[in-house]
């Protein structure tokens, strides 16, 4: 079906818009009928839509943006012999599907898993390798399973994500995610002053519950002391501490994904397979990140010689960095390019390699 | 190196006589090329207002009139004093933003007198203190221990700025956000995990409201307890939800540093059979450096008594619940998980091949 406009439209963006005879909403609201309006000399597919329609009390309304609100407007401007307008839009419908386009990739660079989120909460009444969901007053939980996986947010290493059994807390006092305290400082070097943890449902049976009482139990002993006097540190190291950070590509929140790591880990998925290539990667920095969170307290980076070597390059995990800086051939189906990137591949563009032997020596 | 020093202090009204700006200063450097902004510089340019914040420079006409002055308020309320937050305008109107490179930090900072150490967490020494700041907030350091400063102003960066309105207030300086609670320091045996445990009486004094703005359907919502259901933002048709809680799990924030979420315990006492409000583990004292705080409290058998002031900058309900997980493919490989990723996205992927199908038609080979 080819839709055409006669007539003036009164469409406009985001706002109110009504499926007009011969417009493109008409068109899209045709069920299982494939829509195209003529851009320029060509026949051009109007997308499926997935329309908002929201219901405002006076009765429902769709809001319309774009591409069909500029396929609208290029309908107006040939029903109005206005080609300069036509032109004008058929530009913007191209600005506009090159970002898209990005933005529809760049959403495919993660999936969703069903989840809990919840700050962490250390104490030793937990079994490592569990964790207990404690939805406190909140009350909602979701359907949770009892295998996941634990991630402490910000990533740091491989040992960030555990692979976990879980179990509900039924109190309404408590509110987070309880871990045992050796999990979280020592795997996921993490603490309890505010740290995220993720919890993703797997599979399996429903979550059992665990009944813990209002009250949690402190367990005492031994102590030692040092009353030594804290070392105050100066402008020159606080400087040379931060300036470490930044010196590996800027803020380590976002996961370790930069360039380099992305071409190690390719490099190393030849030699191990992709996923224990990405735990290689991943550990490897894992001293680096340690010596640079030293550097933050201390004032000092000492990094050790046979490490990879650390570029202050852009934080882009690596698949945006390529995004951004290429343009895209479509006649590779996004699903081939999407799959690749899972893969640690990149259609047309071989990661830069790293001599085998230097990875070897890791 | 010449130095244009501190710019006159403006005062900016809007249309309706109220005042939008105040102590707002400028430093140049010349030969550097920054700018430190306090908080932000407003100026008067033939027609419209300049307005330099932390962030971008603003230009605005005066015919455009009260309603661009009002967007513009809303986009910059941190600023304006709130009756939840205390504290917050009297802080950022006294901090200094270095926007330049960090070596040339040290000279700046003897130059204009700022004390470095005072920094936020996320922003290393991009905030810095004016010495009048450093006045400010002198009372609450005014301890017979030695202590890390740049640990206690970052954390006293963030409490003041954050800390919202207790119930129980204490009286002296700031005590509108501060309450004092008996601690307990013990060896537990345990890493420094931070937790703060907190007894019966401890929950009973550290209760504090703070507004909440949740979206619909948020599973912290029903805990509003002066809900105002609202549209926001007609364009995009946004629905939320605003209403104050009592958080009940928390982020304490003591005046000296330590910080942590609570646990609920049972009730302990001191040796004097005074209640104890807080439980804290002897590792989360020592990773703050704050032993020493200890030499001054009561000792009993390898438990410390000491008081401290804390506030509230964070309640756990608000990021407590139901939440997909957003599995990246380095989380995915580690994890070494079966699932196939692109059966996980496929509306996702069925855009992305609907648009490069435009694409296509439109006679694109590369876009």
């Amino acid at each position: 079906m080819r839709v055409e406009a006669t007539v003036p439209l009164f469409v406009r963006d985001g706002i109110l818009a009504m499926p007009a005879e011969r417009t493109v909403l008409h068109g899209m609201l045709q069920p299982d009928a494939d829509v195209f309006i003529r851009v320029g000399f060509r026949e051009v597919r109007v997308p499926k839509p997935d329309l908002p329609v929201v219901d405002e009390g006076n009765g429902s309304m769709v809001v319309l943006g774009p591409p069909w609100s500029i396929m609208d407007r290029i309908l107006v401007a040939r029903a109005r012999g206005d080609v300069e307008m036509e032109e004008r839009q058929q530009q913007q419908l191209v600005t506009w599907l090159a970002a898209a386009y990005r933005r529809a990739l760049d959403r495919c660079q993660h999936y969703e898993l069903p989840g809990f989120m919840g700050t962490a909460i250390a104490h030793s009444v937990v079994p490592k390798g569990e964790v207990w969901l404690a939805p406190g007053h909140v009350g909602k939980l979701g359907h949770a399973t009892e295998r996941g996986i634990a991630v402490r947010y910000p990533v740091a290493s491989s040992t960030s994500v555990q692979h976990v059994r879980i179990r509900v807390v039924r109190n309404s006092g408590i509110c987070g995610v309880l871990i045992h305290p050796d999990t979280l400082v020592e795997d996921m070097q993490g603490d309890s002053d505010g740290d995220l943890i993720m919890v993703g449902f797997l599979d399996g049976e429903p979550a059992p519950g665990v009944e813990l009482g209002d009250e949690m139990p402190i367990e005492f002993a031994e102590c030692d002391v040092e009353f030594c006097e804290p070392k105050n540190m100066s402008i020159q190291e606080l400087v040379l501490g931060y300036a470490a950070k930044s010196g590996v590509g800027g803020n380590l929140g976002i996961g370790l994904a930069t360039w380099m790591t992305w071409r190690r880990s390719r490099t190393a998925a030849d030699l191990y397979g992709t996923n224990m290539g990405w735990s290689t990667v991943y550990d490897e920095y894992t001293d680096v990140i340690e010596s640079i969170m030293d550097a933050r307290k201390h004032g000092s980076l000492e990094i050790d010689a046979d490490l990879s070597p650390l570029h202050p390059l852009p934080p882009l995990p690596g698949v945006a960095a390529m995004m951004f800086r290429r343009r895209i051939d479509t006649s590779i189906p996004a699903e081939s390019l999407v799959r690749d990137f899972w893969r640690l591949q990149w259609s047309g563009a071989t990661p830069e390699r790293v001599p085998v032997v230097e990875v070897c020596q890791q | 190196m010449t130095v244009r020093d501190f710019g006159p202090v403006v005062h900016a009204l809007d249309g309706h006589g109220r005042e939008i700006a105040s102590r707002a200063c400028i430093v140049t450097v010349d030969g550097i090329g920054s700018r430190f902004v306090l908080p932000f510089y407003v100026e008067a340019v033939d027609e419209s207002l300049r307005i330099l914040t932390g962030r971008e420079m603003l230009q605005l006409k005066f015919s455009e009139g009260s309603d661009t002055f009002r967007e513009w308020l809303q986009q910059e309320e941190m600023y304006t004093p709130s009756v939840h937050q205390p504290y917050r305008w009297e802080i950022s109107a006294r901090e200094v933003s270095l926007n330049i490179r960090p070596e040339l930090i040290p000279l700046a900072v003897e130059r204009f007198g700022i004390d470095y150490r005072w920094t936020s967490k996320s922003h290393p020494l991009r905030i810095a203190a004016t010495r009048e700041l450093i006045e400010f907030v002198s009372p609450l350091l005014d301890v017979p221990f030695p202590v890390r400063y740049d640990r206690v102003y970052r954390e006293l960066r963030s409490l003041l700025r954050n800390g919202v309105t207790a119930l129980n207030p204490v009286d002296g300086p700031f005590g509108e956000i501060l309450v004092k609670l008996r601690v307990a320091v013990v060896a537990t045996g345990n890493q420094k995990t931070d937790v703060l445990y907190i007894t019966p009486s401890g929950r009973e004094k550290a209760r504090f409201v703070m507004p909440v703005e949740l979206p619909e359907g948020h599973p912290a919502q029903h805990l509003l307890q002066d809900a105002e259901h609202t549209v926001d933002n007609l364009r995009w048709i946004r629905r939320i939800v605003r209403g104050t809680i009592n958080p009940v799990g928390m982020k304490l924030v003591s005046t000296l540093a330590l910080k942590g979420m609570t646990l609920p315990v049972r009730q302990y006492y001191d040796v004097e059979g005074n209640e104890v409000d807080l439980v804290v583990e002897l590792n989360s004292v020592q990773s703050k450096d704050l032993q020493c705080m200890l030499l001054g409290g009561a000792a009993d058998d390898g438990v410390w008594f000491v008081d401290m002031l804390f506030g509230c900058t964070h309640a756990a309900e608000l990021v407590t619940g139901p939440h997909n997980l957003k599995v990246r493919p380095e989380i995915h490989a580690i994890a070494d998980l079966r699932l196939d990723p692109l059966e996980m996205m496929q509306k996702d992927l069925a855009w992305a091949e609907e648009l490069r199908l435009m694409a296509r038609d439109l006679g694109l080979a590369r876009i």
